[in-house]
Order: structure tokens, then C-alpha cells, then sequence
């Protein structure tokens, strides 16, 4: 894979960094991952630019994504479903991810942005959890679908029951 | 950091930063975090939903009242570093902010966003 590239204050490109960081927050462990960059550090009281050491920086877009990772493991940690969770189960039955929005009464791109942005909100995430993690609730919402036809909510509810949860 | 009197030319100097901030995003730079100031912004967020672009917002609308420290008069250094008493957010959360203007170049960098831990005076205030 590529690796992005961000401009150091002296216009030179570096390279983005990825690791994984762990915090507590509120006796809860998160877990999580960061971006971010190098570049030489700056004394925050005397304004100065230490040429010999280099220290982290982020990039307002790179705080805008790991805010997002670090938002999501902690709702994820309180009881939304994680963005692997939700592919795993469409995996298993087959599901688009449009189609599973909409059971769940999303709209269309819900599940497919939170797979690929993480979890933004709690009742939403605790919604899908208890959802893909039940059958019997799963297969009520599909019932009870009127955008998808009967054809595809037998098809669905038949394999839910033959695969399980 | 320093406190500048409240004297019409100090006050001139925090305008100027301000407005040179101001130039300097609106010329499409963004801001940069330190690795402290991210760490703060986390805590900020997660308990209060604060992000990156409220801090944007609150620096766009800095006015010299909200000056709190800083701006070495002696010059000479890479960066102006300035600390402000500022509110962000939709619940108008107050924040100690303080960051720094690259002399010779475009960077904004923040180097602290956090809920102060004791009283903030603001010296430019009436």
C-alpha cells in the first residue's frame, strides 16, 4: 500500500506513521489507531525550533481521523458493534451492506460509513449489536422490512435459520 | 510566558497575530497539533464532543479580549507563541489555548487545549 506523504515546516515530504495507542478513559481501556507525523520540535515557551530532535505531529486531517478511531473504540467499548463484527455478519448471510441498513432502518449508507468510519454514535451501534447478535430480532426486522421484496426476506430469514447467529 | 500590559500598542501586536492567524487559513493552511495538544484535544471530545474544527472556530474568532499570555516582545524566536481564554463548542466550554505562528514560514501550531486548571484573567478585557 502507499504511503501518504505529509509536507514537514521545511516543505520536505515525510511519510505518515501509523501505530496503536492505548488509553484509559473512565476506568474503560481503549484501544486505537493513530496517525501522525515527524518533524523537528518546537519549545512551547521560548518558540524555538530544536533542530536535533524530531517529535509528533498531526495534521488537522489526522486528528479528524483519529478522533473518529478513538470515538469509536470507546463506543465500541460500551456496547456498539465494532465495524469487523458488522462485515463478519454480512459475510455469513450474504447481506449488501445498503440491504442491512435498511432492515435496520438506517438509510441506505449507514452500515456501509460506519464499516469504513467506525461507530459515531451509541444507540445506533448498541441497535446493530443487539441486532446481528439475535436471530430472533433479526429475522422480526426482516419480516417486517417493506423495502426489500419476499422473495430476498425468505431467502435471508432461511439462511439466518440455517447458519444461526 | 509574559503578560503584556494593557497598553494600545500591546494591544496592536495580539491584533496582528490575530489577523495574520486568520490570513494564513483563510490562504487554506490548516492547523497542526502537537502531540499534548491531541492528546488534550481527546479528552476534550470525549467528554464534551470538542473537535478539531472548533478549535479552528474559536481561532478564526479571536478578538484581542481573549488574550490571556505571551508574544515575546524581544522577537528572535522560529515561532510567536500566544495563549488565549477562549469557549468552544455547543456548550461553550472554557478552554486555554495557546499556539504558535511560524515567523519565517505558514504553520499554526497548537501547542495546548485544555479546560484550564485555575482562573484565567484577560489583562485586554474592558
Amino acid at each position: 500500500m502507499e504511503v501518504k506523504k505529509i509536507l514537514t515546516r521545511e516543505n520536505k515530504p515525510t511519510d505518515e506513521l501509523q501505530r496503536t495507542v492505548e488509553k484509559i478513559f473512565k476506568g474503560i481501556k481503549l484501544t486505537y489507531k493513530e496517525v501522525y507525523y515527524l518533524d523537528y520540535d518546537v519549545d512551547e515557551d521560548t518558540g524555538m525550533v530544536n533542530r536535533q530532535k524530531k517529535v509528533e505531529y498531526y495534521t488537522k486531517s489526522q486528528v479528524s481521523r483519529n478522533m473518529k478511531a478513538l470515538k469509536s473504540s470507546y463506543l465500541i467499548a460500551k456496547g456498539a458493534a465494532a465495524p469487523n463484527e458488522i462485515i463478519s455478519f454480512r459475510k455469513k448471510y450474504h447481506i449488501a451492506a445498503s440491504t442491512l441498513s435498511i432492515i435496520l432502518g438506517f438509510s441506505k449508507n449507514t452500515i456501509s460509513n460506519i464499516e469504513n468510519d467506525g461507530v459515531t454514535s451509541l444507540p445506533s451501534g448498541r441497535l446493530i449489536k443487539m441486532s446481528i447478535n439475535n436471530k430472533d430480532i433479526i429475522s422480526y426486522y426482516i419480516r417486517v422490512c417493506d423495502s426489500i421484496d419476499n422473495r430476498k426476506k425468505d431467502e435471508l430469514s432461511k439462511k439466518i435459520m440455517e447458519l444461526g447467529i | 510566558m509574559t503578560e503584556l500590559p494593557n497598553t494600545f500598542d500591546n494591544i496592536k501586536i495580539i491584533q496582528e497575530f490575530i489577523y495574520e492567524t486568520r490570513k494564513i487559513i483563510s490562504e487554506g493552511v490548516d492547523i497542526t497539533f502537537t502531540r499534548k495538544a491531541n492528546s488534550e484535544l481527546e479528552e476534550l471530545m470525549l467528554d464534551y464532543d470538542i473537535t478539531e474544527d472548533d478549535i479552528e472556530y474559536a481561532i478564526l474568532n479571536l478578538t484581542p479580549e481573549n488574550y490571556y499570555k505571551g508574544i515575546d516582545p524581544s522577537g528572535g524566536a522560529d515561532f510567536s507563541v500566544c495563549a488565549f481564554r477562549v469557549f468552544v463548542g455547543s456548550d461553550n466550554i472554557e478552554i486555554y489555548l495557546k499556539y504558535g505562528l511560524e515567523v519565517n514560514g505558514l504553520q499554526i501550531l497548537i501547542f495546548s487545549n485544555h479546560i484550564p486548571d485555575y482562573p484565567m484573567s484577560q489583562p485586554f478585557k474592558n
